[in-house]
């Protein structure tokens, strides 16, 4: 623990960020004390996230200040009487989710993360097409035509500079980027000299009709209308072309920005857009999400159970049950007698509910009405080392112990609570 | 604790010992010459008349890394065959051909295997496969890292830097990824088809570079020689699965001057394109090349019939099979600058032509391979067929009678187009302990597995012998893991965790200059985050690292 323990101000170097799914791990931050302070390389979310202190905190039992031990207690309690608790928010990192799993397993629990319906889009065409992915270094060094769907990435506030770091896409074209649907960020700092951008607007919604059609003229067929979702047949065509002519070209969605009912056919049409573009030159998609440590989660839970999230363990094995299992319905339902909620990342509240809830939280945590129990837990990165994932899949990285916390880190809990049972 | 297997018949290749009635002692997780004077075994098994052998070593399955969870979260149908219930002694688990990690630890363990290497981990996935691997309870792991796609290397090369300096990236390259051996898939192809190449031949130059698969090959298969690897570079060649690719796989052989390399899952690459549908067999010209060449080794990647899925690296190749997918889903992927993934599911038929000619093909290589230190057991697991298929993959090489029944059954254009009808060969019970025990132990340089010998690790698999050799290897009696008996009958009696095995020669931290620049111009990770460290995989407490030592002469 390179200088946690230290009370003069020490420096780390080269810092993975947990507060995305983009990991950047290029961040220095000082630390004094227990205050840490981005001083390179950081986004707004970075300076936000790190500079959460650490404040006192206990262990609660309906609001009520206890210890570990009797929390850990309490939680058994409501776990052993729970038919089938739900796991959810699961923000947390590979051990974490680790010993989620195993506690979820003994328990005959449900898990599900936080952010499990954007994520169920993009797996659903995973399990029903298939996908043609890229990731970010392949991006920064051959990509010359990004066109952003239904997203500007201001989410993820580096992502046109982790994409754009490199001399030029294969030495020679310059680049493009287009905005089809939301809006093209007035000045992105991606729209530099060499960067041109081009914005097409049209309604979330109609994505899937956009990307039908532009399959549609690729293929050679004839857009027997005058446009379509509000964007001019010419625009389209024109469009067309460019895609064609790209050398590496790249299709961006937030699949969270897509949340209206049956979002997952536009991730449909545009798996199946990336087929016929590949056809005649390379394409490939890179669906921007992975917050609070989505990908790791889906990733852990893959290669314990088979299945990605939203698995239930009430037959004693794994059951893939993604909508039955997700978080809003398992509440509505009534299928779940304890909600054990994870947001060690970022200070998120569970859900409304009148479920009997045990929370492990951020400190700070604004929690409204009090959970039956609450564990403050350490923040993984900033307060013990371990891995999170990049939003690709491919990439996951080490996260640095920066200070010395008081609180236990997620895996702890869980494991403690597994063991008391 | 001393535990005594007493009266078995011992069939221990490494040490010479074919069917000998011998006593083994194990103490401490280790094989010992004899116990002291006067000491009594705590424990003893009463092993007469059963087989004895090291526990099995496969040399090539892929069990962990990215592009198995990709498969495994592409196909949730397929679990549904696998299921197994949590008890109170093992987890719960799912999966027939991409089986999780605890389910795959466990079935291999039932079968008498206590070591299996993974062997396509790309670099910048190396993080991933290890946390993987480290889920996968009871038998040892390791993995080879790809090489031969990096735009880093085809830049090197493209500069015309000398040998040495690919030497010190190949040693830097194992050491940051925690590997074993390395391994190039369709070398240059990968990144070929990110420039939109379709197809890449052995000479054929990549569009940007300049570079062929020959220069590469030559390059990676000097670097791991001269760094005194143990196990030569392991070769996915050009040109998988393309009929008539024989060729080009017995240019290959003669691509490096006469090094050692490794021919991995070779039925993929021996096809010729004689007769009306142009697909025909190789095995023989491929068989006898091998005969011809004791620097080269090989691993067949036997396919079976029924469903599984395809995982390989080679984006160019899986590209050009996803029409063949079944069900109708893949995924492909170009990552980061390295290499890429493409998953694609496949059922293969007996009675389709192409399909009956493939598996016939793996079967002909087995038996036309004379020296088996030479040819080691694989289905390319999942790619040719789940692992579980290879106690009958065992009874069709130890079963004359019963490969020609089957034979009988496939696509009769096929059967009538190879020669395997004519084949009387049938292995031995000491050539199988050849092929799935002293033959992997001794490639991979891991000098204290695959034999029964004073000194060697106590993993050791016990069968009763039966004339349906399926039965017999599907279910041994007794397998101990360094020590301790872990499947009885076929079923976990307990929960160990192996060793993740490795080597790290030494290089010029020069290297790391260069690197660095790169990782900055070019790369998405910082290159201080990049490798994995010992204690990203030890901290859990019941992973371990062991490291080979290099062979002498390297650097």
């Amino acid at each position: 623990m390179p200088g946690a323990e230290s009370p003069s101000s020490s420096a780390f170097h080269h810092v993975t960020c947990p507060f995305c799914g983009l990991l950047c791990d290029d961040l220095t931050v000082q630390g004094k004390a227990n205050e840490l302070k981005v001083s390179q390389n950081g986004c707004d979310k970075a300076k936000t996230g790190f500079s959460r202190g650490v404040p006192a905190a206990f262990p609660r039992i309906h609001g009520k200040r206890s210890d570990l031990e009797t929390a850990v207690q309490r939680a058994v309690s409501l776990l052993s009487k729970a038919r089938q608790p739900l796991y959810s928010g699961l923000a947390t990192d590979v051990a974490g989710m680790r010993a989620v799993i195993a506690l979820a397993e003994r328990t005959g629990g449900v898990v599900d993360h936080m952010h499990g319906g954007a994520m169920r889009r993009n797996i659903q065409t995973l399990q029903e097409l298939g996908l043609i992915t890229t990731t970010l270094s392949e991006i920064r060094n051959r990509a010359d035509l990004l066109v952003l769907l239904g997203t500007d990435a201001a989410d993820y506030p580096r992502f046109f500079e982790r994409c754009f770091g490199a001399e030029g896409p294969n030495g020679a074209k310059p680049r493009e980027l287009v905005f089809i649907g939301g809006k093209a960020p007035a000045k992105p700092a991606a729209l530099s000299a060499t960067v041109k951008g081009q914005a097409i607007a049209c309604d979330v919604q109609a994505l899937g009709e956009v990307a039908l059609a532009l399959r549609s003229v690729l293929r050679g067929q004839r857009l027997s209308c005058k446009e379509i979702a509000g964007i001019k047949k010419a625009t389209l065509e024109k469009l067309c072309e460019r895609m064609r002519e790209a050398r590496y070209g790249v299709l961006v969605w937030d699949a969270a920005r897509l949340d209206f009912p049956h979002s997952e056919l536009v991730v449909q049409m545009l798996a199946e857009l990336l087929r016929e573009l590949n056809q005649l030159t390379r394409f490939a998609g890179f669906p921007l999400g992975g917050n609070e440590g989505a990908t790791g989660a889906t990733n852990v839970c893959a290669w314990l159970t088979g299945y990605p999230l939203r698995v239930g363990f009430s037959q004693g094995y794994p059951v893939y049950e993604p909508e039955r299992f997700s978080t809003r319905q398992m509440l509505a339902s009534g299928d779940t007698e304890a909600l054990v909620w994870i947001a060690a990342i970022t200070p998120l509240p569970p859900p409304k509910s009148t479920v009997p809830t045990i929370v492990l939280g951020q400190p700070n945590i604004d929690l409204d009405p009090q959970p039956a129990v609450f564990f403050p837990v350490a923040t993984p990165g900033l307060d013990h080392r371990g891995h999170l994932f990049r939003c690709d899949s491919v990439v996951s990285l080490p996260l640095q112990q920066l200070r010395a916390s008081p609180f236990p880190a997620v895996a702890t809990v869980i494991g403690a609570i597994k063991d008391a049972l | 604790m001393l535990t005594k297997l007493s009266g078995g018949r011992v069939f221990d290749p490494l040490n010479g010992a074919e069917n000998k009635q011998r006593d083994l002692y194990l103490r401490d997780g280790r094989i010992i010459t004899r116990p002291k004077a006067g000491e009594h075994p705590d424990q003893e098994f009463d092993i007469r008349d059963r087989v004895v052998m090291a526990g099995a070593i496969d040399i090539h399955t892929h069990i962990g890394g990215g592009k198995v969870n990709i498969a495994r979260i592409m196909l949730p149908e397929d679990h549904r065959h696998g299921v197994r219930k949590r008890t109170a002694l093992t987890r719960s688990g799912t999966g027939h051909v991409a089986p999780s990690t605890s389910v795959t630890g466990y079935r291999y363990a039932e079968m008498g295997y206590t070591a299996c290497f993974e062997p396509a981990m790309l670099p910048a996935n190396a993080r991933q496969t290890h946390m993987e691997m480290a889920d996968i309870p009871i038998v040892d792991k390791g993995a080879y890292t790809v090489l031969g796609n990096d735009d880093f290397l085809l830049r090197l090369l493209s500069s015309r830097k000398p040998q040495q300096t690919i030497n010190d990236y190949v040693a830097w390259t194992l050491k940051a990824t925690q590997a074993l051996a390395i391994k190039v898939v369709n070398p240059g192809g990968i990144n070929a088809f990110k420039f939109n190449q379709r197809k890449l031949d052995l000479d054929e130059p990549n569009r940007h570079y300049g570079i062929t698969p020959r220069t590469i090959l030559q390059v990676l298969a000097r670097a791991v020689h001269e760094l005194g690897v143990a196990h030569p570079l392991h070769v996915h060649g050009c040109n998988l699965g393309v009929p008539g690719n024989m060729e080009t796989t017995l240019k290959t052989m003669q691509a490096v001057d006469g090094l050692p390399l490794h021919l991995t899952h070779l039925q993929f690459h021996s096809y010729g394109t004689e007769g009306e549908r142009k697909f025909s067999s190789g095995a023989a010209r491929i068989a006898e090349a091998v005969n011809a060449n004791p620097q080269l080794s090989i691993d067949v990647g036997q396919m079976m019939f029924g469903q599984t899925v395809t995982a390989s690296a080679d984006t160019m190749r899986q590209y050009a099979g996803h029409k063949h997918a079944h069900p109708k889903k893949w995924v492909l992927m170009d990552i980061e600058c390295e290499a890429g993934c493409g998953v694609v599911p496949f059922y293969y038929r007996d009675k389709s032509f192409v399909n009956a000619l493939q598996w016939a093909i793996g079967l002909e290589l087995f038996l036309l391979v004379l020296d088996p230190w030479r040819v080691f057991l694989t289905t390319d697991h999942p790619n040719g067929a789940p692992f579980t298929s290879y106690p009958h993959l065992i009874r069709l090489l130890m079963d004359r009678g019963f490969r020609k029944e089957k034979l009988a059954a496939i696509n009769k254009s096929a059967a009538a187009m190879s020669t395997l009808g004519s084949l009387e060969r049938e292995y031995s019970l000491y050539e199988i302990a050849i092929l799935t025990r002293a033959a992997p132990a001794k490639s991979l340089g891991l000098a204290d597995r695959g034999h029964l010998g004073p000194g060697a690790g106590a993993d050791i698999t016990v069968y009763k012998e039966q004339k349906d050799k399926e039965k017999m290897f599907a279910k041994p009696e007794l397998v101990f893991k360094d020590g301790e008996l872990v499947a009885r009958n076929g079923k976990v009696v307990k929960e160990t965790h192996g060793v993740t095995h490795v080597v790290r020669p030494e290089y010029d931290k020069g290297i790391e200059r260069t690197l660095k620049r790169h990782f900055s111009d070019h790369q998405t990770v910082s290159f201080e985050n990049y490798g994995v460290a010992d204690w990203e995989i030890e901290e859990d407490g019941q992973s371990r690292l062991t490291i080979h030592p290099c062979r002498d002469g390297g650097s």
